[in-house]
């Protein structure tokens, strides 16, 4: 009797040690279960900035999971209030002192973890399981895609009736969400006419400072410290409102693709009007040149700048004011200061590679397929003399000390000059393009194409539409020809392409393409940068049948 | 006695650290990088122009007089799979996907400024040519395949179907063609000029000109420039080179550089050690000599010490002899004399020793 206990024992201490093993490799090797892949709602937990070696991972761990298991409990189960409204940290985690933050974290995950299983619910991992929530950071391939709050989402908010002003200077509702920081009392206001984008105060991370908190609370903190609980808070207060539609409160909501594409556009926004201007005229140098001396000359013909027009066609205002809606020139300045970061105004207005100067973000407008086609081809740091005059255009004898300093006369001007612009793309009279134009000068094992030109050049211009930075550029009768008919006057008639463009011959090779290959990769470039699939790069035929004697030379 | 073994591998190992030494220092002060023949050719790959036609492939064939492939150059089929060169296929297109679309990159002897191949070919059936080109003597070839193993590109092919005389296969850059005046076949073909023909520093420049004016277009990188210590034919791209199956794992240094070192100590080492054995052996001999003279020195010397030592033992025997001779003597006279004395005491005594004396003489 006794062997057989001892044999049982030994059975059962085996199976065990088993189960062990088996939860150590799933807690190793399978910390990923099926349908975690694709989750919006990843979040890591970590107490440390960065973990040691003797350290466990970081929690992986799945809110709206956690959600879905509290419904019907409110959020208090985990966040704590902070006056009327949920702050959301964990509990009374303060992220600052380590031992007491992981007893906070381990206390009240684990305690209510036991407490469900008490209930009899499915419940998370208890004491001993620790693998099971310290596992890893989030998966890779985590659904997450942040938000952009744009302008249709923006005009929501603004023309939503339960959203109210939480301040009597306040006509609109703007004050429900902004605010500037009143350093002496500590405290938080609503000053009208001095809205921004969050991201002005609100940084990727937490800002310590000597504010009533101690920080500058992180943008991922204030939006969901704000818009959270405002949902949550509008929820409540309309919980009887028929067909109401209330703001996202879980993970997915917001941050889920498929999601965010269903949330309603408005496409006819009206003006969002913050005291900016209709159009600017562009003299800061000159404007400080004459401050100091009533006799100094404009140095270059001034911008008209069109700040109206350029509203609806960037994301938000910070496109282009990337830290404060203030003048570009208060902090570059045209000799460069340190609140500009050393950035002189010319180079904030004409950085090749910055998406917010004036040259970038054209450029980047430039990639896309109906511009590539001729664009690609063409460098981005080439500005010919007559592209500055497309901006540069009030000349330096309309600039008057008189216009300059007043302001009224410096905006009229602006807006004159802007509304003189061409309303479209300049394009020559059908009779100079020709119709069809054959390309015979290099045929041998194939007949000369007909190339329909007419019909690309119309294709080209249609191209264009109603982009108004296409419009404004392309404002010389002869500019759309110039993406093939480069470095040369095109008007009347452009200068044959086998007058620069020659025979492929081992010295000649380099400097530029020979006329077989500036066709070829004049028209197949385009073609594929357009998206024009049809003829494709390798049909040879569809553009120049093959010559029936040549047909089986190689 | 002579040379031990312990001596034996002690000078060894001195006589290898010496050389090794003297190997390092001819290497440092000797300038072995070598950066190609200045008025060399090669060919400039863009692979953002290559449209995936095959027209090079055709172009290949044609003049170089190979078989007809299988299936025709206007199949464009043939891309769905990753091919390589092979005998009587100097040059292939592969199809790989890049981010913005296919990508198309033909393949081809890269032509190496210090060709591995050479390196490894003990008979110089491969030189490379000032024109810039790796050229292949099929006279000399023995066939061994070294070369095919030492190419890191994976380019020399073989003709395992010719039984009786099989040669080794690989792109020639035309180099009759280009001797001629001529374009390469590939580069004369290509409709889009994703081949530029000229001196290889003219290409660095006109590809480090085409990165820098449109650097959104390619990848900063011009590989082949430095690639197995740099090769004639020169790639720009707008996708990462390891992407499109070329590796950049392969360093900057030419394969001929790695190996010079150990074999350029082989002709010292054949030359050196037949001089430096006899040394060792004529080195032990001597001291066998100086051994064995000093042994017969030393036996002479105790030889002669012996006989010395006995002739003065002689002479002392002699001597003592001698002495005792002359004391039997004397004592015989004396007795003779005391006798005559005795029996004549009287008359004789004053005379009697003068008398004595006279009758011993």
């Amino acid at each position: 009797m006794r062997r057989r206990a001892v044999r049982r024992s030994w059975i059962f201490g085996g199976l065990g040690a088993c189960l062990v093993l088996l939860v150590f490799c799933l807690a190793l090797g399978g910390d990923r279960k099926p349908g975690d892949a694709g989750r919006p709602d990843w979040l890591t937990l970590s107490i440390s900035t960065e973990l040691t070696a003797d350290e466990m991972p970081a929690v992986a761990f799945a809110h709206d999971l956690h959600t879905e298991a509290l419904t019907g409990q409110d959020c208090t189960v985990c966040h704590l209030k902070d006056g009327e409204r949920i702050r959301f940290t964990f509990k009374q985690a303060a992220g600052k002192d380590y031992a007491a933050d992981m007893t906070v974290f381990h206390d009240n995950c684990i305690g209510c973890h036991v407490e469900t299983a008490q209930k009899g619910a499915p419940a998370g991992p208890t004491t001993g399981e620790c693998r099971l929530c310290h596992r890893s950071t989030a998966p890779d391939d985590s659904a997450w895609t942040a938000i952009k709050f744009d302008r249709s989402l923006h005009y929501r908010h603004q023309s939503n009736g339960r959203i109210l002003a939480t301040s009597a200077k306040d006509e609109a509702n703007c004050s429900a969400c902004h605010h500037e920081y009143n350093a002496d009392t500590k405290t938080l206001f609503y000053q009208k006419g001095a809205e921004g984008s969050c991201r002005y105060c609100h940084a990727a991370d937490d800002v310590p400072n000597e504010n009533a908190n101690g920080e500058t609370r992180s943008m991922r903190r204030a939006s969901h410290d704000g818009c959270v609980a405002c949902h949550l808070a509008d929820r409540a207060q309309h919980k009887d409102m028929e067909n109401a539609k209330f703001g996202p409160i879980t993970c997915a909501g917001c941050h889920e693709k498929e999601l965010q594409a269903q949330v309603a556009r408005v496409e006819a926004i009206p003006r969002l009007k913050r005291n900016q201007p209709d159009a600017v005229l562009l003299a800061t140098r000159f404007t400080k040149q004459l401050a100091a001396s009533p006799d100094a000359k404009p140095a270059v013909a001034a911008v008209a700048f069109d700040h109206k027009g350029h509203e609806d066609t960037v994301e938000s205002c910070r496109t282009c004011h990337h830290a404060s809606l203030q003048k570009c020139g208060d902090c570059h300045t045209p000799d460069g200061a340190k609140e500009g970061d050393f950035i002189r105004l010319e180079q904030a207005m004409h950085a090749v590679a910055a998406d917010q100067s004036c040259i970038g973000c054209h450029r980047s407008a430039k990639t896309a397929a109906s511009c590539a086609g001729c664009h690609a081809m063409l460098p981005p740091q080439d500005f010919a003399a007559r592209d500055c005059k497309t901006c540069h255009g009030i000349s330096e004898a309309d600039q008057t000390p008189h216009v300059i300093k007043d302001p009224d006369a410096r905006s009229a001007m602006a807006s004159a000059a802007v509304s003189r612009r061409a309303p479209g793309v300049a394009m020559p009279p059908d009779v100079d393009i020709p119709e069809i134009v054959t390309i015979a000068a290099i045929s041998d094992k194939y007949e000369p194409v007909r190339m329909p030109h007419r019909k690309i050049v119309k294709a080209l211009a249609e191209r264009v539409g109603d982009n108004t930075l296409a419009k404004a550029f392309h404002n010389e009768p002869e500019t759309l020809c110039r993406g093939c008919h480069h470095n040369a006057a095109v008007l009347p008639k452009p200068p044959a392409c086998a007058s620069c463009h020659g025979p492929m011959t081992p010295t000649s090779m380099g400097a530029r393409p020979s006329l077989m290959g500036a066709y070829h990769v004049q028209c197949i470039s385009c073609h594929e940068r357009m998206g024009i699939e049809k003829p494709a790069a390798t049909a040879c035929i569809a553009c120049h049948p093959l010559r029936e004697s040549k047909q089986n030379v190689n | 006695m002579g040379i031990t073994r312990r001596r034996f591998l002690t000078w060894m190992g001195a006589a290898a650290g010496s050389q090794v030494a003297v190997v390092d220092r001819s290497r440092a002060a000797g300038n072995r990088q070598f950066p190609g023949h200045p008025e060399s050719f090669g060919v400039l790959h863009d692979v953002t122009r290559c449209i995936g036609c095959r027209r090079c492939e055709a172009a290949c064939q044609e003049v170089n007089q190979l078989p007809q492939p299988e299936r025709p150059f206007d199949d464009l089929s043939v891309l769905e799979e990753q091919r390589r060169t092979a005998a009587g296929t100097y040059t292939v297109v592969n199809r790989f996907e890049g981010a913005t679309g296919p990508v198309f990159v033909k393949v081809q002897c890269n032509h190496c400024l210090e060709p591995a191949c050479a390196s490894a070919c003990f008979v110089k059936a491969f030189q490379k040519e000032k024109s810039g080109a790796v050229s292949y003597n099929a006279d000399v070839c023995v066939g061994c395949r070294y070369c095919m193993i030492a190419c890191p590109f994976n380019i020399p092919t073989y003709e395992y179907d010719n039984a009786f005389s099989p040669r080794v296969q690989k792109c020639t850059l035309c180099q009759p063609r280009i001797e001629n005046g001529l374009l390469p076949g590939c580069v004369l073909s290509c409709p889009k000029e994703a081949l530029t023909f000229g001196l290889r520093k003219q290409l660095l420049h006109i590809a480090r000109n085409r990165i820098t004016r449109n650097p959104a277009r390619y990848v900063d990188h011009i590989y082949g420039e430095h690639e197995m210590g740099g090769t004639s034919w020169l790639y720009i791209s707008g996708t990462a080179f390891k992407e499109t199956g070329m590796r950049e794992d392969l360093g900057t240094t030419a394969a001929g550089e790695l190996t010079a070192g150990p074999l350029g100590a082989v002709p010292i080492v054949v030359g050196l050690w037949p001089v430096l054995l006899t040394g060792i052996w004529a080195i032990g001999k001597r001291k066998e000599q100086i051994a064995d003279s000093e042994r017969r020195r030393a036996v002479t010397e105790a030889e002669q010490k012996a006989r010395q030592a006995t002739e003065a033992q002689l002479v002392q025997l002699k001597q003592q002899m001698n002495k005792e001779k002359e004391t039997a003597v004397k004592q015989a006279v004396q007795n003779a004399l005391e006798q005559a004395a005795s029996a004549a005491p009287a008359e004789a005594v004053p005379g009697s020793e003068e008398n004595a004396a006279k009758e011993e003489t």
